[in-house]
């Protein structure tokens, strides 16, 4: 049976590439934003590694409070073998769709259309 | 000693004879046997009407408090998000004026009125309860910023992207407040 924390990144990692997942920007520029009905997730980055950038999830209560923290090297200990990538994956999705990444590109294919009629 | 003649004892069976007779002879004993059977099935009929109404009744009334008590918490709900929605203006009129010290008691006075609207569950949908979930997150993140700065005695980083951010959630708790004001008055139309 998968490791609670693998299960949730790896299910929160499906349902962020199928538009379930609304994220949204916060104060720091690296640092995305999901939330549910009663915790809120965070995505960010950290130069904490010697090697490479580690993705970190912190799971916040109702309170604001971090009450949980994660990061690929722990993800992998616990089990997930491409720990690094799926967070890292998470971690585009997550900033793409905050920043409303794919509107944009679709806004912008559709004005250089307009410019070729 | 005088003896009284006893006077011969006369059953009414003999008297009544003649009326059992009679019945008998015009089956109005059956007739009226059926006729008691009929009124004792109405009468059951009527009985159990009569409490299938008091129990619809009693239903309705216990329904029509239940959404009372829906609509004035309700109401309730409304009212704390407006005072939460004037907190945080006046959060951002704090931040204008560089008043770092007093914003950490505001913030927390915002939080705990949006964790007492969450928790209060009333009318919330799971969109409204999400909402108010990030803007308490957000606002965590804010309060976390100026404490860090107040302790360093040094402006907050990233003041206008703070400001921004509680733009933003004031927006979002707008659009809750007239959530939940259009489907209390959708329910006042029905």
């Amino acid at each position: 049976m998968p490791d609670k924390k693998e299960l949730f990144v790896t299910r929160l990692l499906q349902q962020t590439s199928a538009g379930k997942v609304k994220w949204e920007p916060t104060m720091e520029e690296r640092v995305f934003q999901a939330s549910f009905p009663s915790y809120s997730v965070k995505i960010w980055t950290e130069e904490a590694f010697d090697i490479e950038t580690a993705y970190v999830i912190g799971i916040f209560n109702d309170s604001g409070t971090q009450i949980e923290r994660m990061d690929n090297r722990e993800l992998k200990e616990a089990g997930l073998v491409h720990a690094w990538t799926v967070m890292r994956d998470l971690h585009q999705l997550a900033r793409r769709q905050a920043l409303g990444v794919e509107q944009a590109l679709d806004s912008l294919l559709d004005s250089l259309d307009d410019d070729d009629d | 000693m005088t003896v009284v003649p006893a006077v011969p004892h006369q059953t009414p069976e003999p008297l009544l004879a003649p009326l059992a007779d009679f019945l008998t002879r015009h089956r109005i004993n059956e007739v009226s046997d059926f006729i008691g059977l009929i009124i004792t099935i109405l009468a059951f009929g009527w009985t159990i009407c009569a409490v299938y109404r008091s129990r619809t009744a009693a239903e309705q009334a216990r329904q029509a408090a239940q959404e009372t008590r829906r609509t004035i918490s309700a109401h309730s709900v409304m009212i704390d998000l407006a005072s939460a929605i004037a907190t945080m203006e006046e959060i951002k009129r704090l931040h204008r004026g560089r008043q770092w010290s007093i914003l950490p008691e505001r913030y927390g006075a915002l939080r705990h009125a949006l964790r007492s609207i969450h928790g209060s569950n009333t009318r919330l949908t799971n969109e409204h309860s999400t909402t108010i979930q990030a803007s308490i997150t957000h606002i965590a993140a804010v309060e976390r910023r100026v404490e860090e700065a107040l302790a360093a005695a040094t402006d907050p980083r990233d003041a206008v992207q703070m400001i921004r951010i509680v733009d933003r959630e004031i927006e979002k708790l707008h659009r809750v407040l007239n959530m939940i004001r259009v489907s209390i008055e959708g329910q006042r139309d029905a």
